[in-house]
Formats: structure tokens, C-alpha cells, sequence
């Protein structure tokens, strides 16, 4: 009989935080081994094209060690989840941008930009869309680290929900969507008349697809934790909290709207939602039908566990 | 839908979890069409092995509850709950036992409601 890994062994490492650091370290590794490696047999203007992505992907890295090196209580939270996954995911873009000019250009007799070529977009989303989601990913061992079960007890919970979008949620993130990338649309209009065309309308359709799919959200409930996860196309990532950081969980009516772009509310369409407000004052949403029963389970699992129940709230699971 | 399961019991995991679906189709928690959550999520969740839950989920195909699509994940069949063969042999000892004792099948379902 399988019982899991119910014994939580000490970690000498950070296998996230090392899962992070090497990706980023070996897409800077990567980027000037290109730009070294690929410049003779580039035409002229594409090893300047190649450089200006890896001072962006230097950039992004300066950027983002400067977000997490802003002073924060739970800063390693923070980076492991939130900053990191998104900076793989910017780094990754880079790193996509100079690949897909290299390849183009390579033994080339003139400089083609790679915002000039379907084939080079189509290559530097999809680089976008793997890194993005190797972020994911490693955000995800760092969450399940984070919360995992202390070996306390043998029974285990699992709640489950599921939610998608509707068309509440699909106009204002369109009106998002699009007012964000409009001016990006312009700008390269401006600097390449005409022949950026291709990479206008592949973004144009990307969001338009964007919208139509829209995004689905599962909830899961523990006896350890409340999960949210995302695919990432409401521009969410989802959010974690631990049964012990519970402060108060509401049902709330709520909907969605333009330019939302709080990270902790899944709001997906207009209805009940479930809100829960943890003991430092956070506020974490996520729309569900079924919010009652997930606030009936969350007190169930709550009052089963013995956790410490936070002296502040008369009533912790007022609605 | 709520799983739960208790690493102590003599019932192996898979069976517990297979019970869990039973009990929500048999309820109507769980309707017909219901997209229950990925194996590798719901291993995850309760820190099991996620070939247990692929085992349960198998067991409950085969008991034509689940329907299992490659990409799609497991969804709850339109044909309902079958009593297994262990479970209408069960049922009918209790009916000739009732019969004895002068209760019938109506008087059956009343004590039964009563337990709920």
C-alpha cells in the first residue's frame, strides 16, 4: 500500500530556488554562446539585432532581482512564486527573440528582423510559450514544498472544483488585452512600416484566441491548503494559501473586470466567489459556484486538524 | 468533490478512492458528464502514488461508471451507479431477512433513510 511521502525529510537545498537560478544561468550561458558563436556567419545588422536580446534578457534579470530584493516578510515566498516563474518566462522570451534571429539571419546575405517572418514569430512564441511554462512548473514544486502535509495524522482530504471563464470575463479582458498591446502594435508599426505585419497579426489573433478559449481555474482544498491553479491565460497565476494562514473565508459576490491585474483574484465570471483573508491581511478570491460548500469543507477540515485557531475574528467563517 | 482516505485503513488507497467516486455518483454529487480531477493532481493532493489513483480510476471504468479519454481525463459515464455482484447478493440475503422478520422491501428503505 502506497501511504506517500507523509515524512517531511530536511532539504539541504532549495531545489526550486537552484531549479530557478540554473535555468536562468544557462539561458544567459546559451545567449552568448550564440551571439559569439553565430556572429561571423551573420549579414550585417543581425549580430546588433541578437545583442539588443541579450541586453534585454540582462535587463529583465536586473529588473527582477531588484523586485525580489525589495523589503518583504516573506520575500523567499515571494520570489519562488510569484517573481522567478514570471522572470523564466521573460528571460525565456529573450532568449526565444535571439534564437529566432540567429536562425534566420544565419549564412543570410541580408538582415531579416525576426518580427518580420511568420516562421520567426511562430518559433519566438512558442520559445515564450515553453518558458513560460518551465516557470510554471518549477513555481509548482515550490508550492507543493511549501505546503505539504506534516506527518500528524493519517487521514487525508482532497476537495476539488473547477471553473471557467464566461462572457462576463471575455469583454473586459479583451478591452485589457488589447489597450496593453496596442501601443507595443504601433511602436513596431513605427520602427518597421508594413513589414512587421506579420508579427502584428500573429498577436492580434493570439489574442483574439486568448479571449474566445479564455481561462479555466481548479480549486483544490486540503487539509493543508487551498490551491488555486490557473492555464495562464487570464494573466493569472494562481495563488496558494496554508490552512494555517487562514485568518476568515467569505463568499463574496463578484465580477470581472478591466485592467484587473491583482495576482490573487481569479475572478473568471460574475457570481459567488470564495475570499479568504489570511492573518497578515491578504485578500485571495477565486469565483466558484459551489463557494458555500468550499467554505462548509474549508471549517470542517479546519476544525479537524487542530490548527491554531487566530485569536483576532469573533467569526472566522462569517459570511 | 471531496476525497478522502486514511493511510491506517486496512481498504487499500485505490479502493478508497474508488469508494469516494461510488458514493458522489450514488449521491448526485457527482452527475453524469462530471469531469473528476487529474490523476496526477489528485495523487499529488493526497500524496499518494498517482499510479493508485490511475488504479481506481481503472477499476471504475471497468465497473462502467468512468470513462477514461486519453488528454481528456476521467468523466462520469450517463449509466449510473451498478451494484457489484458482492453488493446484490448482500442485498438480497437482507431482503429474505427482512421477509422473516415480516418487512418489506418499503420498510427497508425507511430504516435506510432513517440511517442517512
Amino acid at each position: 500500500m502506497n501511504t506517500g511521502a507523509s515524512v517531511r525529510s530536511v532539504r539541504e537545498f532549495n531545489w526550486p530556488l537552484v531549479d530557478f537560478i540554473a535555468a536562468i544561468a544557462l539561458v544567459i550561458v546559451a545567449s552568448l554562446a550564440a551571439v559569439q558563436l553565430s556572429g561571423p556567419r551573420l549579414p550585417v545588422g543581425a549580430p546588433e539585432g541578437a545583442r539588443i536580446w541579450l541586453q534585454f534578457e540582462v535587463e529583465v534579470m536586473v529588473l527582477y532581482a531588484g523586485w525580489i530584493a525589495l523589503p518583504r516578510p516573506d520575500r523567499m515566498r515571494h520570489a519562488l512564486e510569484r517573481v522567478l516563474p514570471i522572470c523564466v518566462g521573460f528571460v525565456g522570451m529573450c532568449f526565444s527573440g535571439l534564437v529566432a534571429t540567429v536562425w534566420l539571419n544565419l549564412d543570410a546575405s541580408s538582415y531579416q528582423p525576426m518580427q518580420t517572418s511568420l516562421s520567426g514569430t511562430l518559433f519566438f512564441i512558442g520559445g515564450c510559450a515553453a518558458f513560460f511554462l518551465l516557470g510554471k512548473y518549477i513555481r509548482e514544486q515550490a508550492v507543493t514544498n511549501r505546503l505539504r502535509r506534516e506527518a500528524n495524522s493519517s487521514h487525508r482530504s482532497a476537495w476539488f472544483a473547477e471553473v471557467t471563464v464566461d462572457n462576463s470575463w471575455r469583454r473586459p479582458t479583451a478591452i485589457t488585452y488589447g489597450l496593453c498591446l496596442a501601443p507595443f502594435m504601433l511602436l513596431l508599426q513605427l520602427i518597421l512600416p508594413w513589414s512587421s505585419l506579420p508579427s502584428i497579426l500573429t498577436f492580434a489573433m493570439l489574442v483574439v484566441v486568448t479571449v474566445a478559449v479564455g481561462d479555466r481555474v481548479s480549486i483544490s482544498i486540503t487539509d493543508a491548503a487551498v490551491k488555486v491553479r490557473t492555464c495562464w491565460l487570464s494573466g493569472n497565476d494562481g495563488w496558494a494559501v496554508s490552512l494555517t494562514e487562514i485568518w476568515a473565508v467569505e463568499v463574496i459576490a463578484a465580477r470581472p473586470r478591466t485592467f484587473m491585474f491583482d495576482r490573487n483574484r481569479c475572478i473568471l465570471r460574475t457570481g459567488p466567489a470564495l475570499e479568504i483573508v489570511t492573518i497578515t491581511g491578504g485578500r485571495y478570491a477565486v469565483s466558484l459556484e459551489s463557494a458555500d460548500e468550499a467554505m462548509d469543507i474549508l471549517a470542517t477540515l479546519r476544525a479537524g486538524s487542530a490548527l491554531a485557531v487566530p485569536e483576532t475574528p469573533a467569526t472566522p467563517y462569517g459570511r | 468533490m471531496l476525497f478522502e482516505i486514511d493511510t491506517l485503513s486496512p481498504v487499500p488507497i485505490y479502493g478508497q478512492i474508488a469508494a469516494c467516486v461510488r458514493r458522489a455518483i450514488a449521491t448526485d454529487k457527482l452527475k453524469p458528464g462530471s469531469k473528476l480531477p487529474p490523476s496526477r493532481q489528485l495523487a499529488s493532493e493526497l500524496e499518494v502514488n498517482m499510479h493508485t489513483v490511475q488504479r481506481a480510476y481503472s477499476q471504475l471504468r471497468d465497473e462502467g461508471l468512468l470513462e477514461l479519454r486519453q488528454g481528456r481525463g476521467a468523466m462520469v459515464t450517463s449509466g449510473g451507479v451498478a451494484p457489484s455482484p458482492r453488493l446484490h447478493a448482500l442485498l438480497r440475503d437482507l431482503l429474505a431477512e427482512a421477509n422473516e422478520q415480516g418487512l418489506t422491501a418499503a420498510d427497508l428503505t425507511r430504516l435506510m433513510e432513517g440511517m442517512r
